[in-house]
């Protein structure tokens, strides 16, 4: 027995107990290794005498569940649990279970007995374990109260409150779900409330923000929010960054801005996490330029629902880290990532100049990034005067300089910017009016803008903000989007289909109330990028104001039909409106590779989510 | 004064005869006069004080003054910080001139040393004692209303702010063991 007095006295807490008295009281607990996912307590039994009635942590993790709240503690070594119902001889508040294996030395109440009976030196140390280990229980639950007695209006962070059934919605306001919302206070929760799912056969959908377009973050039985894990490390000797999952991209761009450098790849709204990009291997202005966000990265760290974390690069788990970036949140669940960034001095400012064009031949060719500046990127808006198209050309490149000469959609804080993002959501038209004063009273062609690094990155803020308004006043504030991608190796097409398109859409009485075009270079084999041995054209149709998504929904299908003829894809990332055969034939070698990879690291299939479901129902 | 039973009442619930002296011994008498803070909220303790005459008053302080609860005689303060010292979780003043009767954390390090057994049956009652109170608290933490993003998102009525204030310092109060 001495070998586990040994092993205790390392243990936090124990520094204190008498050599002698530690060996006499193991004398009296028995050792056992217990099995992954062995229910060593259950909520509302009572201690039987003869059955173990606490346990001391040896080796390994235990979670708490109480109140069928899921997961509202982990205790690592050291912890001493079972005491209360030991204590009072009442029912067990919680239930404890083994998270990995675990090594435990136990109790029971008739040894306890004994132990005081026979060697009281032994049963004053067990005592006085007890007792700290339940002031400890109540000093933790005091410090909860306390700060809930402060923010008494506020959601109480930390309090063991457990999961929430509540409705969750994806950002354009067409789907929502009742859903049960975990959100665990760090990795170890998420690792215990995940592993608990996998255990119960639950279907997970791993969230961030929830400000995905269609279906993405969705689910209908349990979702787990990870924003809790945030984090940020800048390497200055190599211009590397290592984030958590949960991190915001405000937080990331802001936090580099510092140092003078970017992340060119950062999405277009600050309150958007890493894992939630990271998992749509996100496109921005500048994908053009760099490549999409997959590009970027290093290695992410990924937790299978086993609870095992693997370490994910192209040199390394090469398979996992293709199939998890962009893969939705059915491979596994990110929990960090390591990225590159790019070096443009401080103060930073994005310099965009504006070319107008009205013949629509000049689309493609000034839309291809100009090799010979590879930091430029370029993209474009189209509206229509009437019946006559046009557009607007935006090169846009990093720059350190003073200059500061903003563009409007570059103020997302500006006063203007909800009237002007309601007046578009409310009134379809609204978007093509706003856009031909921009074209023909506002845009200038002959000096380039130059705008704050953070207010050009997070241009959607302002429609996030006038959305979050509206939500507060209780005003539906819907907004579609869907976009496709088309080969470049046919300029043509990319003309045709925008007039076509628009021309049907409006045929059939739905609103554009904007197109943006940009160019979409060759992917890594990210198994479900929508450019994996595919580079051209992304095409974005957005749709505000009274929007009939069922009747949208006809049109975006037979637009998907078409882009699949001409050997294209429709892009994941926004609504995806598309007949389930037609995608599943667009990604069809990504989603074999991936569905073997999802039975590798998830056999159960606990991860998941609704828009998986609805789009790849042969897979998911 | 060397009775046990009356000096910690409830407390001495499992002593043994021989254990008497042994504790008495080691136990000082504390008197306060109207308001005299006993414990302070934040500040380090490490004592145990069964009150003997008069009353205490447990408080936290928010701005106001908050009163979770008012203690007769025979009931017992800090056994939280005396088993694991630190920082106090709430004022205690009395309302009264009042006797307490001290045990320290000084008295348990040396029980622990000497007298094992004795503060073994000392402690099953301090155990039990702080079972009770998170027991009871969390009982009450339980009946927390829900947060009002929670309650805008399933329920049309949302608890008022009052009501909330009310279920956290109830179970603040059951956390500190006072009865209210």
């Amino acid at each position: 027995m001495s070998a586990y007095a040994e092993q205790i006295r390392v243990l936090p807490g124990f520094e204190d107990v008498d050599q002698a008295r530690l060996e006499a009281l193991t004398g009296f607990m028995q050792h056992s290794t217990m099995a992954p996912g062995t229910m060593l307590l259950r909520e509302g039994e009572s201690v039987i005498a003869d059955a173990p009635a606490a346990f001391l942590l040896l080796r390994g993790e235990v979670a708490v569940e109480r109140d069928g709240r899921g997961v509202i503690r982990v205790l690592g070594p050291g912890a001493l649990f079972g005491a209360l119902a030991v204590a009072d001889r009442g029912k067990r508040s919680a239930s404890c279970i083994a998270l990995g294996e675990v090594e435990v030395l136990s109790i029971t109440g008739t040894a306890f007995t004994q132990c005081q009976d026979t060697a009281p030196e032994a049963a004053c140390e067990l005592e006085l374990l007890l007792s700290r280990q339940i002031a400890r229980d109540l000093k933790h639950l005091n410090t909860v109260l306390a700060r809930a007695l402060d923010r008494p209006d506020e959601v109480i962070a930390g309090l063991p409150t457990g999961p929430k059934r509540m409705v969750i919605e994806s950002y354009s306001g067409f789907q929502s779900m009742q859903c049960e919302v975990h959100t665990p206070r760090d990795r170890k929760e998420l690792t215990a409330t995940l592993a608990a799912a996998r255990r119960e056969g639950r279907k997970v959908v791993l969230r961030g923000a929830g400000l995905s377009f269609d279906g993405h973050a969705l689910g209908t039985d349990m979702a787990i929010d990870t924003r809790a894990l945030r984090s940020f490390r800048f390497f200055k000797d190599t211009g590397h960054f290592e984030v958590g999952a949960g991190t915001s991209w405000g937080s990331v761009v802001h936090s580099l801005l510092a140092t003078g450098n970017v992340a060119p790849f950062s999405v277009s709204g600050s309150d958007i996490t890493v894992a939630g990009t990271l998992s749509a291997n996100s496109m921005s202005r500048f994908t053009p330029a760099v490549g999409k966000e997959g590009k970027w990265v290093e290695s992410i760290e990924l937790l299978t629902p086993r609870g095992t974390v693997l370490t994910c690069s192209r040199s390394e788990n090469a398979h996992l880290f293709y199939a998890a970036i962009g893969g939705w949140g059915g491979a596994g669940a990110i929990l960090s990532a390591r990225y590159r960034s790019q070096h443009v001095g401080t103060p930073t400012r994005v310099r965009t100049s504006v070319t107008r064009v009205t013949d629509m031949d000049q689309l493609a060719p000034m839309l291809m990034p100009d090799a010979s500046k590879p930091n430029q990127t370029v993209y474009g808006v189209v509206a229509w005067k009437g019946d006559e198209p046009r557009a607007m050309i935006c090169h846009s490149s990093f720059e350190k300089t003073d200059k500061l000469d903003t563009m409007l959609p570059h103020r997302p804080s500006n006063a203007l910017r909800v009237p002007i993002e309601w007046a578009i959501n409310r009134v379809g038209e609204a978007g093509q009016v706003f856009w031909n004063v921009a074209f023909s009273l506002y845009v200038r062609e002959d000096r380039p803008y130059y705008d704050d690094l953070e207010a050009y990155t997070f241009f959607m803020d302002g429609h996030a903000r006038a959305r979050n308004f509206a939500h507060e006043l209780n005003v539906p504030f819907r907004v579609a989007q869907q976009a496709f991608v088309l080969p470049g190796s046919n300029p043509r097409a990319l003309k045709r289909f925008i007039l076509e398109s628009a021309e049907q859409l409006k045929r059939e009485g739905h609103q554009i109330s904007m197109v943006d075009v940009l160019y979409l270079p060759p992917d890594e084999p990210f198994l479900l990028s929508s450019s994996w041995g595919l580079s051209g054209w992304v095409i974005t149709f957005t749709f505000e104001g009274d929007v009939n998504y069922s009747r949208l929904g006809g049109a975006m299908r037979e637009m998907s039909e078409t882009t699949h003829d001409l050997g294209g894809r429709v892009h994941l990332t926004k609504n995806v409106m598309a007949r389930s055969g037609t995608l599943e034939r667009m990604y069809r070698d990504g989603l074999t590779a991936y569905a073997k990879i999802r039975d590798e690291i998830d056999p159960d299939h606990t991860l998941g989510s609704d828009f998986l479901s609805r789009m790849f129902p042969t897979y998911f | 004064m060397n009775d046990v039973h009356a000096m910690l009442k409830q407390l001495a619930r499992y002593l043994k005869a021989e254990d008497l002296a042994k504790v008495a011994q080691r136990v000082q008498e504390v008197k306060l006069s109207t308001g005299q803070q006993l414990i302070g909220e934040g500040r380090f303790n490490d004592s145990l004080y069964v009150l003997g005459t008069g009353r205490l008053s447990v408080e936290l302080e928010r701005g106001a003054r908050i009163t979770l609860a008012e203690c007769e005689p025979g009931a017992c303060v800090g056994e939280m910080t005396w088993v694991d010292p630190g920082p106090a979780n709430a004022t205690v003043r009395a309302l009264d001139p009042s006797v307490v009767f001290q045990l320290s954390h000084g008295a348990l390090v040396d029980l622990r040393k000497n007298e094992p057994g004795t503060l073994s049956r000392l402690l099953q009652a301090v155990v039990e004692d702080l079972a009770a109170h998170l027991r009871m608290s969390t009982t009450r933490l339980s009946n927390e209303p829900p947060s009002p993003a929670q309650a805008a998102a399933t329920a049309p009525e949302r608890p008022s702010r009052a009501s909330r204030l009310g279920n956290l310092i109830d179970a603040m109060a059951a956390l500190t063991g006072a009865k209210s």
